[in-house]
């Protein structure tokens, strides 16, 4: 392990110009003959690539991919699982929409709950436009000091009372450590509020909300 | 004599101890200024676990007060905009765009530094030399953890400005869970207002705006029947309150949790008509969850606390008949 970590640091240092010509050959001639060192030296070059390439549509979108390929690829990534296996008989436990069994499940599951949260923003934009919309724009605003931060959509009003249902197909057992479920729809609220009411200051409680909804980890 | 021996002998080991960790204090104070009141934009990776991210925020502060967008470059597109009074989270893949009040409690410097005071006990503060990060020099913080119970986080503060460069979560072992690290960062004086409209949303897209963001008052009280037995060592409850939030038309009950430094939120909510909860335990780099069902109530406790602690206050929670 210490051998692995001191040669990061190394292809770390090698990617920074930060070798000299003695180390640079050493560890050029270990890249040649070690496949995990060339994957590891392979993804500096990637991160590499996209600080220097600035932003937008300089960014290559296959990058995470090929990095997350060649991370599992190495699999020396590894995080503690902790389980618990308390039995609640009172109770099925749901599985995030991505672990879904069935896709009619969840097709039926999606339509309702877009339909139920119909409900909901019929109330919204109600009340939105009595307090910032203004006359004749066809998008809700949030508004600050006659400003306009943000345009944001109307969605659609409409009067439906279809209740949310779970296909028990979609049931898996409590106890494994799962990415947080993209298909609760209070989580992306809790972790706002959270983040807003709870956190100390530093941006990072603002960067899990933009950072933890990647369709790839709602897959695994 | 024996006292006047021993007390020297504490005041001389605890003067240097007492003197980095005011330094350490200093730093912090003014790295949460940093983040509040300066202009900045830059590009930073995330990790989470193997989950490898881009990122790019726009940070101002002027006469309209704090303003802010991060989104993100790679993989899932999200953005979250903010200014005094909102933070709009846009969520492209679910095609919805949630609007949520901003909360001030414990986010300002000065409630930073009375956290410190606070959780001295449970962590160890130091200095650890400096580094260079996206062409800029900034000092290391050490925060360490002294027992599982929380997590500790190594941080590199720019040396002029006080804005965090570089963040590592780790835990009581050394391991870590989350890193952030700018890749390049300016500081201009001026930032255009376009710069903090969202560049994600579309017209089909799903809103939904907490209520009291439309200014519809809560009346609602915290339930006192809700009690929680046992918290981890160091940690104690700082505020209760009924919340509005955007993804749900009932207020839900909110208890903070925090040991000065670290936090936790618990959030009890009435299950809406049929819906099932998704009971679990869920992780996210330096940010655990624990959900589950009590009393026909949804109660989830998140915070950026090992496993360990969400679980424990999870299942010290109950519902008093």
């Amino acid at each position: 392990m210490t051998t692995q970590v001191t040669t990061k640091e190394r292809l770390s240092a090698l990617f920074d110009d930060e070798l000299t010509e003695f180390e640079n050959r050493r560890l050029t001639s270990e890249l040649l003959t070690n496949a995990e060192h060339k994957m590891q030296w392979l993804r500096y070059q990637m991160i590499g690539d996209v600080m220097r390439g600035g932003l937008g549509s300089q960014v290559d979108t296959g990058f995470t991919d090929r990095v997350m390929q060649t991370i599992h690829a190495e699999e020396t990534y590894s995080t503690p699982v902790e389980k618990i296996n308390k039995p609640r008989p009172w109770v099925k436990p749901v599985a995030g929409l991505a672990m879904a069994a069935s896709v009619a499940a969840v097709s039926i599951f999606a339509l309702q709950f877009m339909t139920q949260s119909g409900t909901n923003t019929a109330v919204n934009v109600a009340n939105t436009s009595e307090v910032s919309t203004p006359a004749g724009i066809q998008q809700v605003a949030v508004q600050k000091q006659g400003e306009v931060l943000a345009e944001l959509p109307k969605a659609p009003a409409t009067d439906n009372s279809l209740v949310r249902q779970v296909n028990t197909a979609d049931i898996q057992p409590l106890g494994e450590i799962q990415n947080i479920p993209l298909s609760d729809p209070r989580m992306d609220s809790y972790l706002a509020t959270h983040a807003e009411y709870a956190s100390r200051p530093g941006m990072l409680s603002r960067v899990r909300i933009v950072g933890y909804g990647s369709p790839d980890k709602e897959e695994r | 004599m024996l006292g006047r021996l021993l007390c020297a002998g504490l005041m001389f080991v605890s003067l240097p101890l007492a003197a980095a960790q005011d330094e350490v204090k200093e730093w912090l104070d003014k790295m949460a200024a940093a983040e509040q009141y300066l202009n900045y934009e830059g590009t930073f990776i995330y990790t989470n676990g193997p989950q490898v991210e881009t990122m790019q925020i726009v940070h101002g502060f002027d006469k309209h007060g704090e303003r802010e967008r991060m989104s993100s470059l790679t993989g899932d597109v999200r953005e979250i905009i903010r200014d005094d009074q909102h933070l709009v989270s846009v969520l492209p893949v679910r095609k919805k765009v949630l609007i949520e009040s901003r909360g001030k409690q414990l986010s300002s410097p000065a409630k930073l530094l009375e956290g410190l005071e606070q959780s001295g006990a449970y962590y160890e503060y130091s200095l650890k030399g400096t580094e260079r990060i996206a062409g800029h020099n900034c000092q290391i913080l050490s925060i360490y953890p002294k027992d599982n119970f929380r997590y500790g986080y190594r941080l590199c503060i720019e040396m002029e400005t006080g804005i965090l460069l570089k963040s590592l979560t780790q835990d009581h072992a050394g391991q870590t869970h989350e890193q952030m690290m700018f890749t390049s960062i300016s500081m201009p004086e001026f930032i255009e207002t376009d710069q903090f409209h969202s560049v994600m949303h579309k017209d089909d897209f799903e809103l939904k705006q907490s209520p009291d963001t439309l200014g519809v008052k809560i009346s609602a009280k915290p339930d006192r029947r809700w009690v929680i037995d046992e918290l981890p060592p160091g940690f104690r409850i700082t505020e209760e309150a009924m919340r509005y939030i955007a993804s749900s038309k009932k207020p839900v009950q909110h208890i903070i949790i925090d040991d000065g430094l670290a936090s936790l939120s618990v959030f009890i909510a009435p299950p809406q008509k049929e819906e099932q909860v998704v009971e679990g335990i869920f992780r996210s780099g330096g940010l655990n969850a624990n959900t589950r069902l009590i009393a026909d109530h949804a109660v989830t406790v998140i915070g950026e606390v090992p496993v360990k602690t969400v679980r424990l206050i999870a299942e010290s929670i109950r519902y008093e008949q």
